[in-house]
């Protein structure tokens, strides 16, 4: 007779706290795990602005379950010496509480995991880049996933510790330490563990990752939005107008043909983008109307000996203005085309 | 000061334009600098310049002459677009048969227009460079 039937014959996985359902309940905390490992990045010094602000807008208030993380090694090794204290008798009361047991059992591999997780996290310290702060983080975090919920299944102790206290003193004794691992174990933000394979299978670590992930993207937009805070406003763009391009011609550079033509029409001309009909179709034309001078347009991408993108400004009275990408630009012995360059 | 008036202003443009796309690969490159794709720039001069022409309707080609305008313009027009980027490179420009049938058709409308068939002179254009 199997005697964890009540649990799906998985004890160790699943608990049943009322009798009415076997749960896994490591799942529940898998999300809140996931989000204390990414609390790892506030090792990265240049991100602490960011991470105020994720945070913030998360309402994460703390990033405890990582410090717990970092003292699971201790509690689970007071654990061991509470049950060897006990003689054993921890072990038997694990047995109506599966998960505890879980804890013993799994206690050098999950030493090993909690090793790992501290690993990464002080890979995260010394990060270089986001992107290695990234990768280790997201390397805590899978383990921290696998680790998830190591005694969420203590959440079943209460019952059995309840119990125990109608044990004799010496059992009393070793519950209380029980008692108080298992209340350290919480702190870590709960795990689930198997001895032979992780509770969690690799879709649902996929799923977790891929949520860590776009927290990541997340946080990434947030460093962005911090750094875009701290820098100072570009000072805005000379305007366009149809004297400021006969004047500096040079001022268009950059600027795409809808962008020009906004801004003459703007002016009160008539400005109309279109692509080329003749040629590679890769230039826009931008045909201007209700100006004496200044009559088309055209924002070419580029594609000479040379390369690189141009602008042509067509004008009757001073013929063809071209104003050339100063990055690529480079005159052939020579060449017929007079410079001018910009003021 | 130019005191031409705008349909002899358009004419001179159009000669300019037509007479290059009459010339040579070799010609033609130096009529432009090195930073515009040269046959994109042919194309899409010929394509301003006649389009000024329209403009101008005091301005009348004999049949024979708009015919051939609208040839040059219809085999300039065929070659167009994305479909046919193969066809706007030096390579192409110097190679194709397409390009040859571009010389071919405006030289009989400078032709028609009576044209010299020489190479144009090197345009006017200001470039606005690099910083000095």
């Amino acid at each position: 007779m199997n005697l964890y039937l009540y649990c799906r014959a998985g004890p160790v996985t699943y608990v049943d706290p009322d009798g009415m359902e076997a749960a896994d309940p490591g799942k529940r905390f898998r999300v809140g795990l996931t989000k204390a490992a990414l609390g790892a990045f506030r090792f990265v010094p240049h991100v602490d602005a960011a991470i105020e602000e994720f945070d913030r807008q998360n309402q994460i208030e703390s990033h405890a379950p990582i410090d717990a993380i970092k003292s699971a090694p201790e509690s689970l090794a007071s654990l061991r010496d509470a049950d060897a204290e006990s003689g054993g008798v921890l072990r038997t009361l694990a047995i109506s509480a599966p998960a505890v047991v879980a804890v013993v059992a799994a206690h050098a591999a999950t030493q090993k995991l909690v090793g790992d997780v501290v690993d990464e996290a002080a890979k995260v310290r010394t990060a270089g880049s986001i992107d290695d702060a990234v990768k280790h983080t997201t390397a805590a975090a899978s383990r921290a996933v696998v680790l998830a919920g190591i005694v969420e299944g203590v959440k079943s102790a209460p019952e059995a510790l309840q119990a125990a206290k109608n044990a004799p003193a010496a059992v009393k004794n070793a519950v209380r330490s029980a008692s108080e691992l298992v209340d350290a174990v919480k702190g870590l933000g709960k795990f689930t563990f198997k001895l032979d394979e992780p509770l969690i299978s690799e879709a649902e670590l996929g799923a977790d990752l891929a949520w860590f992930h776009r927290q990541a993207e997340e946080l990434g937009d947030a460093v962005e939005a911090s750094q875009a805070r701290a820098t100072p406003p570009k000072p805005a763009a000379t305007s366009i107008t149809a004297a400021a391009i006969l004047s500096d011609p040079a001022s268009l550079w950059g600027r795409s043909a809808r962008e020009i033509a906004e801004a003459l029409n703007a002016e009160g001309l008539q400005a109309r983008v279109r692509q080329s009909t003749r040629g590679s179709g890769r230039a826009e034309v931008i045909d201007i109307q209700g100006h004496g001078t200044l009559q088309q347009i055209r924002v070419h991408p580029g594609g000479g000996r040379h390369g690189g993108a141009y602008v042509n400004i067509s004008t009757s009275t001073q013929g063809k203005i071209k104003v050339v990408d100063p990055k690529t630009y480079v005159p052939l012995a020579g060449e017929k085309a007079r410079i001018v360059p910009k003021p | 000061m130019n005191t031409r008036s705008a349909p002899e202003q358009a004419l001179l443009e159009l000669e300019w334009i037509v007479r290059a796309l009459a010339q040579a690969y070799e010609v033609q490159r130096t009529l432009f600098p090195a930073f515009v794709c040269v046959a994109d720039e042919l194309a899409l001069e010929f394509e301003e310049r006649s389009q000024k022409l329209e403009g101008c309707p005091e301005l009348i080609l004999s049949a024979t002459q708009s015919a051939k305008l609208t040839a040059l313009d219809d085999a300039l027009a065929a070659m167009s677009g994305s479909a046919h980027a193969d066809l706007w490179t030096d390579e192409a420009l110097s190679q194709s048969a397409e390009w040859e049938c571009v010389r071919s058709l405006a030289a009989e409308f400078a032709s028609s227009m009576q044209w010299p068939a020489g190479a144009p002179s090197p345009t006017a254009d200001i470039y606005v460079g690099p910083d000095a």
